[in-house]
């Protein structure tokens, strides 16, 4: 391996983003943007939950607890009173409440008799994410009222370390890791194939430069770069979104470079499949975007997919730089809490790096 | 031997398309080995493989010794070889400075500190690049970037330079440079391979190959290489259109230049058939042009009446009178003046960036002049042309993904000719034209030649009285070219179709009645292609090629004694105005050589008159 021709790489592509303006438009603006439209326009908060109740008691108890809710005008919006079970489920479907409190008969009786004071929350739970919160809502309430509630799912608790339950923060730790992930995937992406493009790549096909040479020059041009992108990323998690940070900085830098390493990674390696800049940028885009939103936590709780989702989620690197981030950001876990994280996206850049390295041809096809 | 090959064939697309289908030859070490042809022969492919770049199917292939295939036996030498790809400025990064394209290369091949100031230094003066250093690389003109991107190639030393057209696009003027670099580089004792599409460049070889279709059509030194079966005659005279006719009764080779007839026929044959006209045959060294004719043969096209103008146009068929246009403070045509004759074929000649755009596209009607006057069939309001005009472009505006038939009916349409009447036309033109087997296919799909006759037609279908066409027949072949013309020829003699068209390769410049030249926005010769010819000679001199084995010392010994001189191929190329040949070389101390009197080319009119200018100015 000669260095001076992997720096050589380096400084060219240094040189050459930092004169094109669009570009270095682009590489700027991407992150920033998606950093602020996701960040402030992906309200995973939920309030003013718009719920009915089911008075079976109409009881004193029971109207006092349906006050509790309904004077809770932040998160709560009242819909109305029922008188049936089957309204209460047609209004469940249509979607016009999100929730549905019913009271049985006899519950204050029961409660003065010392006996279990049980009422029921029907939550709709087409979106998990949404129907945890307003779970988590409800039981918030009940706790308060020393009562046992039973709800029509599972329940897990979840939001133990973000204790103000802000989602806002989650939300922005969250587009950080999706973020990492495919601006500097698809920058690198178009590293290579814009040599294609222009026809420069022959300079690398017929000059005595090898494949890990020039794939090397590559990658560190990439990973360089990307990490400009990793420290606004982080500056506008920290100072814009206001996320506090409880784990080491030093940490997180590392494992944050090695994820933005994976994500280069894979850009380069998609790269090898790709002759145009415009199917290389779309092809990267698409198979970053969707499993990094979709399967990595972001949106969804892995807890809450299928089998087969979970399986997914297991591979892709975001799942495990999310759950790794979430342990800096709120927890602080110490090194060796994370280390199986770490280890994980480590394996991912080798593999995704020797990948790459296997594909490339250093002649034209 | 530097390069030793065997059969050698390249495959694209997994067998699908096979883009050389057998090729031996040999290249030794300080040659300038040419590879000709049109666009699609193979040549990309061909040196492409020589460079390792591209993997070959079948054959033997050795390079340096080396067989490109295995890579990492390969990967030795591989600084020992240079290989400059196809298209202007490619291997270049257009956002670097001249100077960091260099560095650039120097660091891929490990040339540092020292030895590369100095390499550096030496190759960027000789190219009279020095000056530009700090400039980027795509803010330079076409020939410029093609100077640096050999620059680069040679940073480093290499046995073998491999070149992909590296003249294409770039103006004659730039051309002729970048073939002196190339002989000074020989002279270092560098061996070249060169691709071109140029069939003129051929003489510029020491060793040329000519190509078509991915197999040899000839191979050997530009003299054997352009050796006819049949003898080559010139007919001229009186009744040489009359000639013309007959000939074909005789012969498929039949060409118009100027105001000759030129074919590759037995002279006695040709007697024979021409007996009792008034002209004067006369045989002729063969040229490369001539052999591949004489292979691939021509055939007579007839247009219909159909595409006789519907529109009289008068005798001044367009008047360009003292325009000037502007762009801001710049000023790319600056007061051009003349008039294009009803029927006449008109060609504006010029380099990159004389203006010749600027100028068709204020005739058009596209720009408003800035100053002066411009007249089209009589007419100055520019609305009231479109329907006279037909427009054919250098990109052709087909529509890739549709089928020839579906774009000529789109085409027609769009010029409110009824889609009953182009069914018609294009139903009666296409068997002359050979579009027939091709009216289903895709645009996409089509050879270049075959393009450009389905965009010729487009432009056509309107039967227009005044036609424009912009760089019409670059990279086709010869044959191709023959069919092209000979359709303009006709709408012209018999139909009285105005032609006006744009160029810089000047072999379409020879099909042109007369020829405006510009630079820098001005007209700097305008008259008949022999016109401008007989002038240069005037002033110049007659033309010799000089053959000897030292042609770089001679060509240095003959500008001592105030001859113009350069290198053309292994001979050297002169002009002198008086006194014999012979006495004048030996007076410049040049003792072997053999000399024999050259033509002047419109390539020496053009570089002649734009140096002219440029002294001038």
């Amino acid at each position: 391996m000669k260095w001076k021709r992997v720096v050589g790489i380096v400084k060219k592509e240094v040189k050459e983003l930092l004169r094109e303006p669009i570009s270095l438009l682009t590489f700027l603006l991407v992150p920033i943007s998606m950093m602020v439209v996701f960040g402030y326009g992906l309200k995973l908060e939920v309030k003013k939950v718009p719920f009915a109740v089911l008075d079976l008691d109409n009881s004193k108890l029971s109207r006092e607890i349906e006050d509790k809710f309904a004077s809770n005008r932040e998160y709560f919006d009242l819909k109305g009173y029922l008188t049936s079970y089957d309204k209460a489920e047609k209004l469940l479907e249509k979607g016009k409440v999100s929730l549905i409190i019913v009271f049985p008969p006899n519950f204050e009786k029961r409660v003065e008799r010392g006996e279990k004071g049980e009422f029921q929350a029907l939550i709709d739970g087409t979106f998990p994410y949404r129907a945890e919160v307003i779970k988590s809502y409800v039981e918030a309430i009940s706790a308060r009222e020393a009562l046992k509630v039973k709800p029509n799912f599972k329940v897990e608790q979840r939001y133990w370390f973000n204790e103000s339950l802000n989602q806002d923060y989650l939300v922005a730790v969250g587009t950080m890791a999706v973020v990492l992930l495919i601006s500097p995937a698809v920058f690198s992406a178009l590293l290579i194939v814009k040599e294609k493009e222009s026809g420069s790549i022959y300079n690398a096909y017929s000059s005595p430069i090898t494949k890990g040479e020039f794939i090397t020059g590559k990658f560190l041009s990439g990973a360089l770069l990307s990490t400009v992108v990793f420290f606004i990323a982080y500056f506008m998690t920290v100072f814009l979104f206001g996320v506090s940070q409880k784990g080491s900085t030093l940490l997180l830098t590392l494992g944050s470079l090695i994820y933005t390493f994976v994500a280069v990674s894979f850009g380069l390696l998609i790269s090898n499949f790709f002759s145009s800049q415009a199917a290389a940028f779309i092809g990267t885009t698409v198979l970053t975007v969707v499993p990094s939103i979709l399967y990595s936590g972001y949106l969804t709780p892995v807890s809450s997919m299928g089998t087969s989702g979970r399986i997914t989620a297991h591979l892709i690197p975001t799942f495990y730089y999310l759950r790794f981030l979430k342990s800096i950001f709120f927890k602080g876990d110490p090194l060796s809490l994370i280390v199986k994280d770490l280890g994980a996206l480590t394996l991912f850049w080798v593999v995704l790096f020797l990948a790459t390295l296997k594909t490339f041809k250093k002649r034209e096809e | 031997m530097v390069v030793e090959s065997e059969n050698l064939q390249v495959f694209y697309k997994k067998g699908k398309v096979k883009a050389v289908k057998g090729l031996s030859f040999k290249v030794k070490e300080g040659e300038v080995f040419i590879f000709i042809g049109p666009d699609g022969a193979g040549k990309s492919s061909t040196l492409k493989a020589v460079c390792g770049v591209v993997n070959y199917a079948k054959g033997k292939l050795k390079v340096l010794g080396k067989d490109p295939k295995k890579e990492k036996e390969f990967n030795k030498i591989r600084e020992k070889i240079s290989f400059m790809p196809q298209g202007l400025g490619r291997n270049l990064y257009k956002k670097l400075s001249v100077e960091e394209n260099i560095d650039f290369f120097a660091s891929l091949y490990g040339v540092e500190g020292e030895e590369k100031e100095r390499r550096k230094e030496l190759l960027l003066k000789a190219t009279g690049l020095w000056e530009f250093k700090e400039r980027q690389a795509g803010k330079l003109s076409g020939g410029m970037m093609q100077k640096l991107g050999m620059c680069c190639a040679l940073i480093h030393k290499p046995k073998l330079l491999v070149l992909d057209e590296p003249t294409t696009g770039v103006d004659p003027l730039s051309r002729r440079e970048l073939w002196k670099l190339i002989y000074g580089y020989v002279k270092e004792g560098i061996t070249v391979m060169v691709a071109t599409s140029y069939l003129d460049e051929a003489e510029r070889g020491s060793r040329v190959l000519l190509m078509k279709g991915g197999r040899e059509l000839a191979q050997g030194t530009p003299e054997e290489v352009a050796k006819t079966k049949k003898p080559v005659l010139i007919i001229e005279g009186e009744d040489y259109l009359k000639a013309y006719e007959k000939l074909w009764e005789v012969s498929n080779t039949v060409r118009i230049r100027g105001e000759k007839v030129r074919v590759v026929e037995e002279k006695d044959k040709v007697e024979k058939a021409l007996s009792g006209l008034n002209v004067e045959i006369k045989e002729v060294e063969p040229e490369i042009e001539d052999l591949f004719i004489e292979k691939v043969g021509l055939k007579k096209v007839e247009i219909s009446e159909s595409f006789k103008p519907k529109t009289e146009v008068p005798q001044d068929a367009v008047v360009v009178e003292k325009v000037v246009k502007a762009f801001g403070s710049f000023k790319a045509v600056k007061g051009v003046s003349f008039k294009v004759k009803r029927g006449e074929i008109f060609g504006v000649l010029g380099p990159n960036g004389a203006g010749k755009t600027t100028l068709i596209k204020t005739i058009l009607g596209l720009y408003e002049p800035t100053k002066g006057k411009v007249v089209v069939a009589g007419k100055t309001d520019r609305n009231e042309i479109k329907e006279i005009i037909g427009y054919m472009s250098q990109k052709f505006s087909l529509y890739e993904d549709l089928t020839v038939k579906e774009n000529l009916l789109l085409w027609g349409s769009l010029y409110g000719v009824p889609l009953k009447e182009i069914k018609e036309k294009v139903k009666e033109t296409a068997p002359t034209l050979g579009l027939e087997e091709y009216e289903g296919k895709l645009v996409k799909e089509l050879p270049l030649g075959i393009k450009q006759r389905v965009s010729l037609l487009s432009a056509l279908l309107h039967s227009p009285a005044i036609l424009f066409l912009d760089e019409p027949t670059s990279g086709v072949d010869p044959a191709e070219r023959e069919v092209f013309w000979q359709v303009i020829r006709e709408l012209s003699r018999k139909f009285g179709t105005t032609v006006i068209t744009t160029t810089h390769y000047l072999d379409e410049a020879e099909y042109c009645d007369r020829l405006l030249l510009m630079n820098r926005g001005e007209v700097i010769a305008l008259g008949k292609p022999q016109e401008l010819k007989e002038k240069v000679k005037e002033e110049v001199g007659k033309a010799y090629l000089m053959y000897t084995p030292y042609p770089f010392e001679a060509v240095e010994k003959l500008k001592k004694e105030g001859i113009t001189a350069f290198i053309y191929g292994s001979k050297v190329k002169l002009f002198l105005k008086e006194g014999k040949v012979e006495e004048a070389l030996k007076k410049a101390d040049i003792k072997e050589f053999k000399v024999r009197e050259g033509e002047i080319t419109m390539e020496d009119v053009f570089i002649y008159e734009v140096e002219k200018s440029s002294r001038n100015s």
